[in-house]
């Protein structure tokens, strides 16, 4: 079993007479991304901001690396890396320029060409920061983050704001990160970038934590299953009701209920022993964000 | 405190820095365009130019050219004299004359009847020339008046404080130091709010720069930047319009050690009020409410000897009051013994503003 390398025990947080975050526990293991989902206010940041040391907390514990984050910040501070929301930086200094900073500050091995190509960034070496695209700041901070070949990666909504392809390029980084064997904890607005990307996700809800899953985990025991969408010929039609398989029609469409993958390939299965061809099959399934939907109401997109 | 970071974020901030548009500006071209400003207005003498005088002698005596003689040696005035001819209030008005003497037509004969009169025509809105002409007219007035009583006549005879100290310009130059030193505050006033609602503090501090690492460097950049655009400000004065500057090594050197505390204190102030606020926009009124009251009361433009007693009290306890009192020591008369007590001052207020200032923005971040 890998090491556990994060450890928060009834953490409460509370500013006045709010409560933030409600009294929650969770562990993360080395090598995985760990997810947090939530509406915003869930109390995401705020968890995450008390993990990094960034936040005192009101009660329970805290652990990462087997250290307090309030009282052994900058001894934490060698091991993790933070890209923060809306990450922002002095704006009239160029990328090459902030890396070789961050480099020279933590007395990192790294070089700056380096850091710049992990993160796909290496052609915008000379270019201030004010002129970059919302994706590339973006990358700009991880590649900040990684100065210091941290052994935690705390990603803080690392995506929000930036438009499908440069969601997907940054995507492309954090896959490469998860293959190096870094721990990656990801707060994000977008179910699918989660499904993508973590090992296993927490949904928050107003200061607490509903469900700790694999997303797969997560859509087997409250999704509805997946659906068999199909259409016949008016031949193979009489041929498919003799087969009395249960469905509903859907206008011209047949739609079955699938269970299981080997209820799939058994309805398959039948359809050529019987000598019927379908025509436009598809088997969709249910989506972390159809199930983030039922759980918590709202349209999925700003849960 | 860790001088390899704060020499790091130093080199960092002085490259973004100098390529935005208006802090080199403010900082360094301002105050040029300051001292030419007031370098021409007051830079030839205690005036700004010679006022011309309009004389019309109407008393054909040679006891009245006589006068109009010696104000002609004073070299105070251009004196232009008009024929008796012509109508002086009409002269005035047509060649926009501030100052003109009239020696009436009998002044001679009236003068040994015991009832001499001059008439001085000023323009009140100009208020030197309108002053020079009145002191010349009783300066008159009087001589005559003290001979006419057969009495002996006692003159005054004026002079600055120092014999070369002439210019006008001399008292401005420590005040524009200040004025360049507090522009300081103004930056971290703004700089501060806008670096905490980017995050751009946070994403510092994962370097490891704390709050105070962070002041010091500030502290470095803006008191070498200071430094040197204050050297050229006062340059400026020397070469250009002749101020009188009484600079050694030790005044030169006791005067970057001036600058430097009074750039910790500043600054520790800036980033003081720029916590005040969260937003950049509202920052201005901050910074215009500490600055302006401060340029005023701590003898950057009036003597703080001519305020009212209680603003004198409260000049007292203003760090810039202390920053003028020893650049004046410095820079106009050279006295190092004197500086003593107003360095104290502000190394005390210096070292406690820094760690106030360091303490609060630290804790503020952090909640």
């Amino acid at each position: 079993m890998p090491e556990r390398v994060i450890k928060i025990t009834d953490l409460k947080k509370s500013y006045g007479k709010f409560e933030a975050v409600k009294g929650i526990s969770f562990e993360i293991l080395r090598g995985e991304i760990f997810s947090i989902l939530g509406h915003n206010g869930a109390g995401k940041t705020t968890t995450l901001e008390i993990i990094e040391g960034q936040r005192n907390r009101s009660s329970g514990s805290v652990e990462v690396l087997g250290m307090d984050p309030e009282t052994k910040r900058s001894e934490i501070f060698k091991h993790v890396g933070i890209l923060p929301q809306d990450f922002n930086f002095l704006e009239l200094i160029n990328c090459g320029e902030a890396i070789d900073f961050y480099i020279k500050s933590l007395n990192a091995k790294d070089t700056v060409d380096g850091i710049l190509e992990r993160v796909d960034l290496l052609d915008k070496k000379g270019s201030l920061i004010k002129n970059l695209s919302g994706g590339e700041k973006h990358k700009l901070g991880l590649g900040l983050a990684l100065v210091n070949d941290p052994e935690i990666l705390f990603l803080d909504e690392p995506t929000t704001g930036l438009d499908p392809v440069a969601r997907r390029s940054v995507w492309k980084v954090i896959e490469k990160l998860k293959g190096s064997g870094k721990t990656i904890i990801l707060t994000t607005h977008y179910l699918e970038e989660a499904q993508k990307l973590a090992d296993r996700v927490c949904i928050m809800d107003r200061g607490i934590i509903t469900i700790t899953a694999t997303p797969d985990e997560i859509i087997h025991k409250y999704g509805k299953g997946s659906v068999l969408r199909l259409s016949f010929s008016e031949k193979d039609m009489k041929a498919f009701l003799n087969l009395g398989i249960k469905h509903r029609r859907s206008g011209d469409f047949i739609e079955i209920d699938i269970l299981t993958m080997d209820e799939f390939f058994s309805i398959i299965d039948r359809f050529k022993e019987v000598m019927i061809s379908p025509e436009n099959l598809t088997l969709t399934r249910d989506t972390l964000e159809d199930i983030f939907i039922d759980l918590m109401g709202g349209d999925g997109n700003e849960p | 405190m860790n001088l390899r970071r704060i020499l790091l974020y130093l080199r960092l901030d002085a490259k973004s820095f100098m390529r935005g548009k208006t802090g080199p500006f403010f900082l360094i071209v301002f105050p040029i365009i300051l001292i030419l400003l007031f370098g021409s207005i007051f830079g030839s003498s205690g005036v700004a130019t010679k006022t011309t005088l309009v004389v019309q002698n109407l008393d054909p005596g040679n006891d009245t050219w006589e006068i109009v003689n010696t104000i002609n040696q004073t070299g105070l005035f251009n004196v232009l004299v008009i024929g008796p001819e012509v109508n002086i209030s009409t002269y005035i008005a047509q060649n926009s004359i501030d100052s003109a003497l009239q020696i009436p037509k009998n002044f001679s004969h009236e003068f040994s009847n015991g009832t001499i009169s001059l008439i001085y025509y000023s323009n009140p809105s100009n208020q030197i020339s309108s002053a020079l002409g009145q002191t010349l007219a009783n300066e008159i007035a009087q001589s005559y008046n003290s001979n006419l009583s057969g009495g002996k006549s006692v003159s005054l005879i004026s002079r600055p404080v120092l014999e070369k100290f002439t210019k006008t310009i001399d008292y401005y130059i420590p005040g524009f130091i200040g004025f360049t030193i507090l522009s300081g505050v103004f930056a971290l006033i703004y700089q501060v709010p806008n670096y905490r609602e980017k995050k751009i503090f946070r994403q510092l501090s994962f370097v490891g720069l704390t709050k105070s690492e962070w002041l010091a460097a500030s502290v470095i950049f803006f008191t070498l930047s200071t430094f040197i655009s204050d050297l050229v400000l006062v340059g400026i004065g020397y070469t250009v319009f002749g101020a009188n500057i009484s600079l050694s090594v030790s005044s030169i050197l006791l005067s970057a050690v001036v600058i430097f505390l009074g750039m910790i204190s500043f600054l520790s102030i800036g980033l003081l009020a720029g916590l005040l606020t969260k937003e950049e926009n509202s920052a201005s009124l901050i910074g215009n409410v500490i600055f302006y009251p401060m340029l005023f009361l701590s003898g950057v433009f009036f003597p703080i000897s001519d305020m009212p007693a209680f603003l004198q009290v409260v000049a007292e306890f203003l760090p810039l009051t202390y920053f003028i009192k020893a650049l004046d020591n410095l820079i106009l008369f050279n006295n190092i013994q004197a500086v003593a007590i107003p360095i104290t001052i502000m190394a005390v207020t210096a070292v406690l503003l820094f760690f106030v200032a360091s303490y609060i923005a630290t804790k503020r971040e952090r909640l």
